[in-house]
């Protein structure tokens, strides 16, 4: 009857070495696995290099606040498509229009979304288009307008991903 | 995958109206962010252009990188000056061009 608990220690023992064993290796799978799958998010951009992009597309010219709206909504819930709409005030005349609007996502892998090109024949400087942002983000947007003159704006949108996630 | 394309236009418009046309296409737009199971990166295949001709003058154009979203959208204005055909030319990675077009109805 003396053997009984030293039986008991020795699987609970062999228990424990298993589950270390498991523990261990599943955690090296785990990391194995996490490297594969982030190895192209390295090339992550961040605020301060979507700012250098925009530098060089403007040549370091100054960038004005106002005329641009960014409209994102709030909160949602698929990351593949969200809704974008960007709307430059101006009133598209042969002499006064926007030339082009460009926008960044500052969290993405990659930064640049899209492009825009407008002519005087469009009535407004506004598109809507759908955008992918891989986490809660800023997105940016440049609008070049015909006098050399940039504006930029801003839009902030929340991404809840996952069963049962209110926000 | 078919790469079908749609455009959308209002029926009857007026001389001088802000029309909207709306464009879509089927298309992946695969990001090259992602990675098969086995680690290999998914090379990356998207609509690299969209140009919007309006009575053989270009009239839009918008240029998409990673950031855009599989089955692209676009909504946008135009100033209606006479009847005549839209069309909306999607250009692929590879430098094919995809076309459709449409009857912008002026009264």
């Amino acid at each position: 009857m003396k053997k009984e608990p030293d039986q008991l220690e020795t699987v609970f023992r062999h228990g424990t070495l298993r589950r270390r064993g498991f523990l261990s290796l599943s955690s090296k799978v785990l990391l194995a696995g996490l490297a594969a799958v982030f190895i192209p998010g390295t090339l992550k951009a961040t605020p301060a290099s979507v700012k250098e992009r925009i530098a060089s597309l403007t040549g370091n010219a100054e960038l004005e606040k106002g005329l641009v709206t960014v409209t994102l909504p709030k909160i949602y819930h698929q990351p593949e498509f969200v809704p974008i709409k960007v709307t430059v005030d101006s009133p598209m005349t042969p002499d006064d229009y926007v030339k082009a609007v460009h926008l960044f996502a500052e969290r993405n892998p990659e930064p640049v979304v899209a492009a825009f090109t407008f002519t005087p024949e469009c009535a407004k400087a506004e598109v809507i288009t759908r955008v992918r942002l891989v986490q809660s983000q800023v997105v940016v947007a440049v609008a070049e307008l015909s006098d050399g003159s940039f504006y930029v704006g801003k839009g902030f949108s929340k991404i809840s991903t996952g069963a049962g996630s209110c926000g | 995958m078919n790469h079908n394309l749609y455009i959308k236009l209002p029926e009857k418009v007026q001389q001088g109206d802000e029309v909207f046309v709306r464009a879509r296409m089927d298309h992946e737009m695969e990001s090259g962010w992602h990675t098969k199971e086995e680690g290999q990166a998914i090379p990356p295949n998207r609509i690299r252009e969209f140009t919007c001709v309006y009575n053989g003058k270009t009239v839009f154009r918008a240029s998409f990188d990673a950031g855009a979203s599989p089955n692209p959208y676009l909504g946008f204005y135009i100033r209606a000056s006479e009847t005549g055909s839209i069309d909306c030319i999607w250009t692929t990675q590879e430098g094919k061009q995809l076309k459709t077009s449409a009857v912008l109805t002026v009264i």
